[in-house]
């Protein structure tokens, strides 16, 4: 599913390398990824996402980044550990252009679930950082994703919407879809034990054996 | 009610002119500011005449006074509705008879710039005896002031309809022509966030434009204006430095969308050509036979492409300012150069082929400094 091939990510100023993964090779499934702070959970997640750039190459369900980003695009979905939108654009107008450019299936039922529906008429710039955070997990389920990054998905929500973010990563694993989650908060029992752990340390990617 | 209407007026109509002072200063600048002030009186009569003749116009004029009554509506039903207004609840407690004079002289307040212009068609109507406009002009306005006072009305006594009123303003305002155009939101943020920057850089633009065009206008001098030309593009730098941090910014989550680089492109040259045009408009107004039509419009394809090639810049060097501002200055010397030799179509071809190229090389490579 997810194959990561000679990555190599530096910030700009830097000569040393953040990150430095040969050769990954990730099967269909729920990976948890942990690692202190500061040890570049975000910086990979966002380089999967081709929000950041790197070196070396990232391949999902045969799609590569460099070559083929528009089809890989479709693909992949990400939500920030701390969204942010334009503040002059509602929710819905958001909802509106990501159906526009992911195209394919809606999560209506994610939309009601996480109660999205009920402030999704107001500009962002009125939002709580919770409202924030449920907006985004709509929007990084529109389209039809192979792959869903989830950067700190239970920061800032209530515990009715954690309950449904986790059944309704249940589901969607169900299908056939990926994720990778970051979170230094514990995942539920029945996520925690289909989810595989990945530990980055040392600057590099490990399947971590329990 | 005096202590009443004062209140209101402070929170209502002064709050609406601070908050709206760029947009309507924009309005102003370019229903007034853009034409010499001798033709002023003659301009607008003939737009008026227009109006009166053209039932298309006509429409048409009706159509954005009301899109500029619904953003006085939408101020007052979000003041409303903001967690810190509980206050004006307490105006349930007034009489209905009395809160309806309060709010339809809110409405009036907020709506007189169109209502003083309006005042003007309907008496040029009533002067070519056309009694059937300045009756439609007159009942549209106090429609308009009339709709202003019962959304007011409504929002403040039956709360649970604000939402509801909310919702349909929200569907039909001007974002509802752009809610799903990726090329608009660079648009919105600067006349959203940046309305007094760009205000601003619009008034010098205007005035360096004058200069040439009207003070200088019976000795047109060339030269002067290719350097005008290109400090008027260094002025709108900041405009472009302000794009792409926003779209570096509040928009990066579109990296991770499908949407073509060259459609990231069309993005940035259709909002570069949208901020041109008041310029290329007061080019147009003001040329008196100055320059060829044809110029005129390949020197407005000049800018959107030399706005485009700051933009390929700005990703280039990571959006640092001091590294930015350097290359615009080399820049700023070399196009000047290149217009210099005269072939204005060749300049624009060269200025967008290179920025097409440095940012196709830089675009995926931007990483945020």
């Amino acid at each position: 599913m997810l194959n990561i091939i000679n990555f190599r990510k530096k910030y700009a100023g830097s000569t040393e390398p953040v990150l430095l993964i040969s050769d990954c090779k990730l099967d269909k499934g729920i990976y948890w990824i942990k690692g202190e702070n500061g040890s570049g959970k975000t910086s990979l997640l966002k380089s999967i996402a081709g929000l950041i750039p790197f070196e070396g190459d990232i391949v999902v369900d045969g799609l590569d980044i460099n070559n083929n980003r528009m089809a890989y695009a479709k693909i992949v979905n990400y939500a920030e550990s701390e969204p942010k939108y334009p503040p002059f654009l509602t929710g819905k107008e958001l909802i509106g252009f990501y159906k526009t450019t992911k195209r394919g299936h809606f999560p209506d039922a994610l939309l009601k679930g996480l109660g999205v529906e009920k402030f999704m008429y107001q500009k962002t710039a009125t939002y709580s950082s919770g409202m924030l955070k449920k907006l985004s997990l709509v929007l990084a389920f529109t389209g039809n994703p192979v792959l869903v990054l989830l950067d700190e998905p239970l920061v800032a929500l209530d515990i009715a919407a954690v309950d449904t973010l986790h059944s309704t990563i249940r589901q969607y694993s169900q299908t056939g879809v990926s994720f990778l989650i970051t979170s230094h908060q514990l995942l539920s029992g029945t996520l925690i034990d289909n989810a595989k752990n990945l530990l980055l340390r040392d600057k590099t990617l490990r399947i971590e054996k329990v | 009610m005096k202590t009443v209407a004062t209140f209101l007026l402070k929170v209502f109509v002064k709050q609406f002119y601070i908050i709206n002072a760029g947009f309507l200063l924009f309005i102003f600048f370019v229903f007034f500011g853009m034409v010499h002030g001798g033709q002023l009186i003659a301009y607008h009569r003939s737009l008026i005449l227009a109006i009166l003749s053209s039932p298309v116009f006509l429409a048409m004029v009706l159509a954005a006074w009301t899109l500029y009554n619904l953003k006085c509506i939408l101020f007052c039903t979000n003041t409303i509705k903001a967690a810190d207004s509980n206050y004006i609840y307490t105006l349930r407690a007034m009489s209905r008879p009395g809160q309806w004079i309060a709010y339809l002289l809110i409405s009036t307040l907020q709506y007189m710039p169109v209502l003083a212009y309006s005042f003007f068609v309907m008496y040029m109507a009533l002067n070519r005896a056309l009694l059937f406009i300045a009756v439609l002009v007159t009942a549209w306005q106090l429609l308009m002031v009339a709709l202003g006072a019962a959304m007011i009305f409504i929002s403040i006594n039956k709360n649970r309809i604000a939402p509801m009123t909310e919702k349909i303003f929200s569907t039909v305002t001007t974002w509802k022509l752009i809610k799903h155009s990726y090329g608009a939101f660079l648009l919105g943020n600067i006349l959203y966030e940046k309305k007094m920057a760009f205000a601003i850089v619009k008034i010098f633009s205007i005035l360096l434009l004058s200069v040439s065009f009207l003070r200088n206008g019976d000795n047109f001098d060339e030269d002067l204006f290719s350097i005008f030309f290109q400090v008027i593009f260094v002025a709108h730098a900041i405009l472009v430095f302000y794009c792409i941090d926003f779209a570096e910014s509040m928009m990066q989550f579109s990296r991770n969308l499908p949407v073509a680089l060259h459609k990231v492109a069309g993005m940035y040259l259709f909002t570069y050509a949208i901020i041109l045009l008041p310029d290329a408009a007061f080019m147009l107004i003001n040329n008196h036979g100055n320059l060829p039509l044809t110029e005129i419009l390949v020197l407005y394809g000049i800018a959107v492409s030399t706005l485009f090639l700051y933009t390929a810049i700005g990703y280039g060097c990571g959006l640092n300012m001091d590294n930015y501002m350097l290359l615009v200055f080399i820049f700023f010397l070399m196009i000047f150069f290149l217009q210099k030799t005269g072939l204005q179509l060749l300049t624009m071809l060269v200025i967008l082929l290179t920025a097409t190229i440095v940012f196709k090389k830089s675009y995926y490579n931007f990483e945020k400094q």
